[in-house]
């Protein structure tokens, strides 16, 4: 196993084993986690990104110990340097206004084209519904709906309160909308100077609940520190041709089960309806 | 149509799987519909709105999986229920499991089963505790020295000693800090952020961290130093030592200092050492004199941090501040309002001695006569700790109270019992009360509390304040909540506690 990349919010300490998947094992220590995961789920501000992740961590309980440039798992050390860290922030301002709003159509359409059947883009295409199953599912797809109307139209704390911990998984459809969201304002508040650390402290501050990665993930959301994925399609938003938004967004449809399109829906959503964009 | 329902517990599951085993076990035979998801909240009311909700999942909670499937008959519902076991094994993708746990019976042996460590907690007698300390050092490692009682020549040289290697001793007796997210010893579960927090006062220091991460920031790193460190024999070697880690310390931008009034000395040495400093420094000393418009209390010193760590002047911490006042003058009335005309005393018996002494600091100028058995800032002493005389303010985490018995955060007992006995007494109108939470701390003070503060609430006011968050293995808001219900008046803060219980009283006096 060879350490590729360590996000810079990992912090120093001994993690215990939380939970295993085939391309992430999460370690927990209290409230913080972190996760190891191989290349192609790339790099995050919580993740240690390796080579050959199926050597150890996938059969061990061992825990895991962050030091000051070291991993270390069971007998094996894994010395890395200040240039190996991933750097979860992105630092934009108001030159990047312009061709950002002129490539967001092209994510929507994207997402609108390209998103997991049962993700949050219907939000987006209403005759995606029909791949909800009436019972359970059509409850969920309502229950989304309110709470995303909620956000779109002034009761942004009552949406998130309907909103949060709605779906499956370990981050729910809820969860991830919210997080792009606060993605969104975020982005908005580099771009066009607005504070909207307020709301997002107050959106944060409702969502959080007893899932810890959930809590996790939305307080990475709220300071602004995206994982590669999403940094990438930002970047490529504000900076790239349409080709490169393309090729962004649909890598980050690929992340989780219905992830990714989630937190995009949220995002898009979000920037659409503060600049009107359709 | 029957729906049953069943709880794995803490069982993890991404997404892709849970769709794919909620999809199959809708297509078993005899199934209408089914849904396997996690127990938050929401889901649970999707579940009642499309007809799945069993009794039992009220008591899952967000962590939990719940599995629920409705049958066109009892025994189809049960048979589909029944495969689920073997539908998510087969998923290999997901497993969930929980890391061992390692012990060690040294320094040595704790450092061979993590290599990478970098900092050593002590908390052994402190007749040891100064030579572990030392060997913790020679290891490399940083140290948090909760022990007391270690001799004041082994303090010094242990700090000297660290300073020389780039090293932080933190302690002796120092029984909190917060050290890259890590809770250690007294501390509560706060968000991580870029204000930098030095301490030589614990409960200062968990007041302060503790607000400003209530206020939605956070704390890069909460370094304490031990009480002693700002005397004059120590001369503030570490206290000095840490406001220059955090100076370079990148995720650092604005530094909070918490401390009783160093020696004036030491105060020079920390001056000379900000001023080289380009970080805002918020400085909260509490006691001393509070020139250039710097904070009076740990809570404005939180709000100033967070103000200035948010690019926002730090005046507005000071006016919203004072906004506040006219709320709480307009609730003294209206409490004094209840008490008889004997009734003129406040009572504060406190766990934290940072919290005694900022009570002690307020009532300064807004009462008269005041008694503490740790008296600072013209109080004056009590002749026995354990009766009161006109308004006292009791630090209960003194030796007279803490030896041979667990500290007052701890056990509630003693603590207990003098709420009453000052409750029964005719001339107290309010009594004053800290509640800590956090590592460490009562883990359910609440229920410890709850019973004594309604019987005292029947005579007197109860005003306290909570140091905490919702982070905290207690809950602040739940204990808020609690205690309320009581009868307690719980304030935001003690500063704000003081100053309610400083107002009743004054306008008793107006009677």
């Amino acid at each position: 196993m060879t350490l590729v990349s360590i996000g810079d919010q990992v912090g120093e300490g001994t993690y215990g084993l939380h939970s295993r998947f085939r391309r992430v094992v999460n370690f927990r220590h209290g409230e913080f986690l972190l996760s190891v995961v191989d290349e192609e789920i790339g790099d995050g501000p919580l993740n240690i990104v390796v080579r050959d992740l199926s050597t150890g961590l996938m059969s061990s309980n061992a825990p895991l110990t962050v030091g000051a440039n070291t991993v270390v798992f069971e007998n094996c050390r894994f010395d890395f340097t200040d240039s190996q860290y991933y750097q979860s922030s992105v630092a934009l301002d108001a030159g990047d206004f312009h061709l950002f709003r002129r490539n967001l159509p092209v994510f929507g359409e994207e997402l609108k084209t390209m998103s997991p059947s049962k993700s949050l883009a219907f939000l987006l295409d209403e005759t995606r519904t029909s791949n909800f199953r009436p019972g359970f599912e059509g409850a969920f797809v309502n229950q989304i709906r309110r709470g995303v109307g909620q956000v779109m139209n002034g009761e942004l704390l009552d949406g998130v309160r309907s909103l949060k911990g709605c779906g499956l998984g370990l981050t729910p459809s809820g969860d991830d909308f919210i997080a792009g969201f606060l993605i969104g304002r975020h982005v908005l508040q580099q771009l066009c100077g607005q504070d909207c650390r307020e709301t997002a402290d107050a959106v944060f501050q409702t969502a959080k609940a007893g899932n810890v990665f959930s809590n996790s993930f939305l307080d990475l959301a709220r300071r602004g520190l995206l994982f590669g994925r999403m940094k990438e399609l930002i970047l490529a938003l504000v900076r790239g041709g349409e080709e490169a938004v393309r090729t962004c967004t649909r890598k980050l449809l690929a992340v989780g089960g219905s992830s990714g399109a989630d937190l995009g829906t949220g995002f898009f959503m979000t920037v659409r309806s503060e600049w009107g964009v359709s | 149509m029957t729906v049953v329902g069943q709880i794995r517990k803490g069982a993890y599951f991404d997404s892709v799987t849970l769709m794919r085993v909620g999809k199959e076990i809708a297509a078993l035979p005899g199934v209408i519909d089914a849904a396997v998801v996690m127990g938050t909240k929401s889901n649970k009311a999707i579940l009642n709105s499309s007809g799945l909700l069993t009794a039992k999942f009220h008591a899952a909670g967000d962590t939990d999986l719940l599995v629920a499937v409705k049958g066109e008959t009892g025994s189809a519902a049960t048979s589909a229920l029944d495969a689920v076991g073997s539908l998510l094994k087969k998923s290999v993708s997901a497993s969930a499991t929980t890391g061992d746990k390692s012990r060690a019976a040294s320094l040595g042996g704790a450092l061979h089963i993590i290599p990478g460590a970098n900092l050593a907690l002590i908390s052994i007698a402190g007749r040891y505790a100064g030579d572990e300390a030392m060997r913790a050092l020679e290891s490399g490692l940083h140290v948090m020295l909760f022990s007391d009682n270690v001799p004041l020549e082994k303090e010094i040289a242990l700090k000297k000693f660290a300073r020389k290697h780039g090293l932080l001793v933190m302690g002796p007796d120092c029984g909190t800090a917060i050290i890259n997210g890590v809770p250690l010893a007294f501390a509560n579960v706060v968000s991580r952020g870029m204000i930098g927090i030095v301490a030589a006062a614990g409960t200062g220091l968990q007041e302060v961290s503790c607000i400003i991460s209530n206020e939605g920031a956070g704390i890069s790193q909460a370094i304490g130093t031990g009480g002693r460190d700002v005397k004059r024999e120590v001369g503030g070697i570490m206290f000095i030592e840490a406001l220059k880690a955090l100076a370079r310390d990148e995720q650092t931008r604005v530094i909070v200092l918490v401390s009783k009034p160093p020696h004036e000395q030491v105060l020079r040495r920390i001056t000379k050492v900000a001023r080289t400093i380009r970080k805002p420094i918020v400085t909260s000393f509490i006691g001393a004199p509070t020139p250039g418009g710097q904070p009076g209390t740990l809570e404005e010193a939180a709000l100033t941090a967070v103000a200035l760590a948010r690019g926002l002047r730090p005046e507005d911490a000071a006016s919203r501040l004072a906004a506040r006042d006219e709320e709480i003058n307009r609730f003294a009335k209206h409490e004094a309002a209840k008490r008889t005309k004997r009734q003129q005393y406040v009572r504060g018996l406190f766990s934290g001695g940072t919290f005694c002494a900022e009570a002690q600091v307020l009532f300064k100028d807004a009462l008269p006569n005041v008694y503490s058995n740790a008296p600072t800032a013209g109080a004056k002493q009590l002749r026995n700790a354990l009766v009161s005389q006109k308004h006292s303010v009791i630090d209960l985490g003194e030796d007279e109270f803490t030896v041979g018995r667990p500290h007052p955060m701890i056990d509630y007992s003693l603590r207990n019992r003098r709420i009453l006995e000052e409750a029964a007494d005719a001339e107290t109108a309010v009594i004053l009360l800290d509640v800590v939470l956090g590592y460490g701390s009562h883990p359910n003070p609440a229920a410890e509390l709850s019973s004594v503060i309604r019987d005292a609430s029947r005579n007197v006011s109860v005003v306290c304040s909570i140091t905490g968050t919702d982070q905290d293995p207690q809950n602040r808001s739940h204990v808020a909540a609690a205690l309320q219900k009581a009868g307690a008046i719980v304030m935001p803060s003690n500063a704000a506690a003081c100053q309610l219980a400083s107002r009743i009283i004054q306008c008793l006096r107006k009677k």
